[in-house]
């Protein structure tokens, strides 16, 4: 799979691995904003989780309806090998490319 | 959580989301939104969360959410419609002939007259503060209680109007027009202007290219000049050079000093100027303008802001009555708007009723009417094809084809043929633009690839399109497959029933239209050709009045001798329009409350004869008593007024002449047959003078040599000009005259369109009857019976359409005709006729088809079976 990713992309890929609750359109949006402080929309965060489990990297199943959601279901993701491979390899890659990198004095 | 804190999120968007969001997504989609919302609320309140809501709808509103019917014309389905379209345009060439051919009729009709109401609407509209530009109106009641609307005012009303009423902020008061005579190097060259207040170019922010109008305002003598008329005395280079402060010599010697050099004031406009002397000039010529009671010139005002039309009119209304020192007269101000000067021009009782912009709406309806004409042509004929494609769409049907897609299909061939209609008539329009610029008087250019005219064309042709196609388009996808495979249509009443009502529906468009512009017509016949009480054949007009009084005598006395010239008469305005009015004439027994406005006519004594006006009692002028110059002779309408044939006789005083009425002159028309005839008195007053000559017969060339010649000798510096009173008595309804002639071609073309529609539904009906007809021909059956079988439905439809369009048209033409205080009576022949020209018409479609299929060898038509 040589599938490319963005670098939301990868943010949200992340995120879903990491929650501990279910992760659907609003709860992924709502630890998006918490994570990174940056504010972002449901058709946003839709559009990206589409992409991701059409490229394979999310799969997801239906799942339970709440009173504040007007008894709509959810659509709840999980990660997939492949998607963990791919933000795993992400990282290794930049870990290498950080290890070669100069001191850099910030102060 | 309380049902009452339930703030739910937008009802209409969640409706709009559920109508376009697929089902598999919904769930998500419309729980995700909920949810969002619901917390958006209790963080950031409602007003927050309902907008983020609708945000995110319209956000979700894209393809991948959209329902799978929605977008149910992929490419391949499209390209698979345009195919079949193109193939049946191919296979049906007669039927896709006459479809285009009609509709590029309806659409190049409107295309022109779209063009026209553009122009039209395009006047006045020039200055940047134009919603602020008003022209002052008077209103002048009469005491029979008949309001006169003037255009004119006062000059001591213009200090007044600009500095007591916070209403105006600027105004200006300018002439009706004068010119300017150049002499550059030999040659003569004469600019049109206006002697107006300096103010004019602040109310119409007119701005300059070189210098201002400050020098105005303190130098009578000074003078702003055009950029164009710059050019043509100073030569294209003009710019290089500052004119301000240069002088400028009029052919007299008067001299002038340049204010400024102003831009052109566009040709889309009722005020329209090459130079600009101040007013202040003016008035030291003629004094006497400087008086209350001499309603001589326009008016207009830029009213301040905050104010509207409204507001502002009803602080100046009675400026007049307010300040106006030696009378007390009721004279309330009106302000029109400057936009509306162009298409609202008639005044009547005080009220704003219409003007051109009548024509502007009676062309319009008609390129509607014509454009839903050729529609209506369109789903008739389609509907009628049904049966020739009913097997098509069974079979599409069984092969699983849905009814939203064959309905897509039948709506895309209706935008092709709208598509290939309406570039024919581009091309048509393109080709016959100069002709319709010459019969319209315009000058209209089109920008083809202009964006918003492509813009408006798409829009246009969908819309045509959609209409056209939605009947047939749903006709066809609701068919029964099993019975349309059969391709039997014959049993559905509805249809046809529909198809008739169409038909119908066409015809009382078209014999209304008949009636409409056949009366048009006869109407303006009468107006151009209607006896007017004066002769006005073969009269030459020359205005003479930059002659001094001892040229014009002897100019005048060689007249009688020069060639082609039979009589002639000097008088001071064109008699059959005649524009000043006073309410001052007085006679002994005058009814003190009686207040009239009286029209003035000036003459020599040879005008009567000349102009073979009848005398109806008393006598005409005589040149060789010189007490006539204090007599008068009066129209009946006067006459009558003075107390009849009482009237010869009695002592007659206005503008301090005292006199005696001489005469009385048989009524003849002083103004347009609008109006009725109104109080007319003439006296010997020749004034300044218009100069009326009447040719001999036939010899009208030799008269205006004659003329030219006389006129070379005494004023070479001056274009020589004159005019024929018969055209301009013509060219005074020439936006009637348009009217006229463009109905006669929109019926033309009305007539046109409604023939194919019947031309093609008979031969599809005729079609049908093939085998019958040729049963009834083996058994036995005359042509002429034949040819009642097939006509016999159709006349019936012709002669109910118009017993339906005859009180319509009725309706219609009473009230055009209502405009005319001179006008023909709506007669039985007129209804005879378009009842005629339709039944022939009718008969000549259907004969043209029936008899080729009463013919038609029956063995020819039963041998397929």
């Amino acid at each position: 799979m040589n599938e490319s990713i963005g670098s939301l992309e990868e943010t949200i890929l992340l995120i879903v691995l990491v929650m501990q609750e279910e992760a659907y359109g609003v709860s992924v949006g709502e630890e998006y904003q918490k994570r990174t402080g940056k504010s972002i929309s449901i058709p946003a965060i839709h559009t990206v989780l589409k992409r991701l489990e059409k490229k394979g990297f999310l799969t997801s199943f239906m799942g339970g309806a709440t009173a504040e959601r007007g008894g709509r279901k959810k659509r709840l993701f999980e990660i997939t090998r492949s998607g963990y491979k791919i933000i795993a390899e992400l990282r290794d890659t930049r870990n290498d490319l950080w290890k070669l990198a100069p001191q850099f004095n910030m102060a | 959580m309380k049902p009452s804190d339930h703030i739910s999120p937008p009802n209409w968007a969640n409706r709009f989301l559920e109508w376009y969001c697929h089902e598999d997504l919904l769930d998500e989609i419309q729980g995700d939104l909920f949810e969002q919302f619901h917390k958006n609320q209790l963080t950031k309140g409602k007003h927050v969360a309902r907008r983020r809501f609708i945000l995110d709808v319209f956000r979700f509103f894209r393809p991948s959410s959209l329902k799978k019917t929605q977008i149910h014309m992929n490419t391949q389905i499209i390209s698979n419609y345009l195919k079949v379209a193109f193939r049946v345009f191919k296979k049906e060439k007669g039927y896709t002939f006459t479809n285009i051919l009609g509709l590029a009729l309806g659409i190049t009709c409107s295309l022109f007259i779209y063009l026209w109401i553009q122009d039209e609407l395009s006047y006045n509209q020039w200055p940047d503060d134009k919603d602020k530009i008003h022209n002052v109106l008077v209103n002048m009641e009469e005491s029979s209680g008949i309001i006169h609307t003037w255009s004119t005012t006062p000059q001591p009303l213009h200090p007044i109007l600009q500095e007591k009423y916070p209403a105006i902020e600027k105004a200006t008061m300018m002439n009706w027009g004068t010119n300017f005579i150049l002499k550059k190097g030999e040659e003569f060259l004469t600019i049109n202007g206006r002697y107006a207040t300096p103010e004019v170019f602040d109310v119409f922010s007119i701005p300059f290219m070189q210098g201002g109008h400050q020098m105005m305002f303190e130098n009578p003598e000074s003078i702003a000049i055009s950029a164009s008329s710059a050019e043509k005395y100073y030569g294209p280079e003009w710019q290089s050079e500052n004119l301000t402060g240069k002088h400028i010599t009029d052919k007299d010697g008067k001299s002038f000093i340049i204010a400024g050099v102003f831009k052109d004031i566009p040709k889309h406009s009722t005020v329209r100027f090459e130079f600009i002397i101040p007013f202040d000039y003016m008035l030291s010529k003629q004094p006497w303008n400087k008086h209350w009671g001499n309603f001589n010139h326009s008016m207009y005002v830029k009213i301040a802001d905050g104010y509207t039309t409204l507001t502002a009119q009803e602080n100046i209304q009675n400026a007049i009555s307010e300040n106006r020192p030696d009378v007390e007269m009721t004279a309330p101000l009106v302000l029109q708007p400057f936009s509306d000067l162009y298409l609202f021009t008639k005044y009547e009782n005080g009220q704003q009723s219409g003007g051109r912009i009548d024509y502007v709406k009676i062309l319009g309806i008609s390129a509607i009417l014509i454009l839903v004409l050729a529609s209506v042509n369109f789903i008739n004929l389609t509907t009628a094809r049904s049966s020739k494609r009913s097997k098509e769409t069974g079979i599409r049907k069984v092969l699983g084809a849905q009814r939203q897609s064959l309905r897509s299909q039948y709506l895309i061939e209706a935008m092709l043929i709208t598509l290939a209609a309406f570039i024919v008539s581009g091309i048509a329009v393109a080709l016959l633009l100069p002709t319709f610029n010459q019969l319209a008087n315009k000058s209209i250019g089109i920008e083809f690839f202009d964006f918003q005219f492509i813009l408006t064309c798409l829009i246009f042709i969908f819309v045509l399109g959609v209409i056209s196609g939605l009947y047939p388009a749903f006709y066809m996808a609701a068919l029964n497959p099993i019975i349309s495979m059969k391709g039997i249509i014959k049993s559905d009443h509805s249809n046809r029933l529909f198809r008739k009502g169409l038909v119908i529906f066409q015809f009382v468009i078209t014999i209304t239209m008949i009636i409409g512009s056949v009366t048009i017509y006869e109407q303006i016949d009468y107006v151009l050709y209607k006896n007017l009480g004066l002769d006005r054949d073969n009269v030459l007009k020359s205005s003479i009045w930059h002659l001094s009084d001892t040229q014009r005598k002897t100019y005048v006395s060689r007249l009688s001798n020069m060639p082609g010239i039979a009589s002639y008469s000097v008088v001071n305005q064109d008699p059959t329009d005649i524009a000043n009015s006073t309410s001052d004439p007085s006679w002994p027994d005058k009814d003190p409350m009686m207040d009239v406005y009286f029209h003035i006519l000036g003459v020599d004594p040879h005008f009567n004869e000349m102009m073979n006006i009848e005398i109806v009692a008393g006598r005409d002028f005589d040149m060789n008593l010189s007490t006539d110059s204090t007599g008068y002779i009066i129209n009946e309408v006067t006459a009558s007024l003075m107390g009849g044939d009482e009237a010869l006789g009695k002592e007659l005083t206005f503008w301090d002449n005292p006199g005696k009425v001489i005469g009385i002159a048989k009524n003849f028309h002083i103004a347009s047959l609008h109006t009725p005839i109104e109080p007319m008195i003439m006296r010997i007053d020749p004034g300044p003078g218009l100069l009326l000559v009447k040719t001999k017969p036939g010899e009208a060339q030799a008269a205006i040599k004659s003329l030219e010649q006389l006129h070379n000798e005494y004023s070479p510096e001056r274009v020589f000009g004159y005019s024929f009173m018969d055209d301009d008595y013509q060219d005074r309804y020439q936006s009637e005259m348009l009217v006229s002639e463009l109905m006669l071609y929109f019926t033309v073309v009305a007539i046109i369109i409604s023939c194919l529609g019947l031309l093609s539904l008979i031969s599809f009906s005729t079609q049908l009857k093939t085998k019958e007809i040729g049963i009834r021909k083996v058994l036995g059956a005359s042509i002429t019976s034949i040819l009642s079988l097939v006509g016999k439905e159709y006349l019936v439809l012709i002669i109910l359409s118009f017993i339906i369009a005859s009180p319509i048209a009725i309706y219609i033409m009473n009230d055009w005709l209502s405009q005319y205080a001179y006008s023909i009576d709506l007669n039985i022949w007129l209804f005879v006729i378009a009842a005629g020209a339709a039944l022939s018409i009718t008969l000549l479609t259907i004969a043209n088809h029936a008899i080729r299929s009463a013919t038609q060898n029956p063995v020819d038509s039963l041998r397929t079976e």
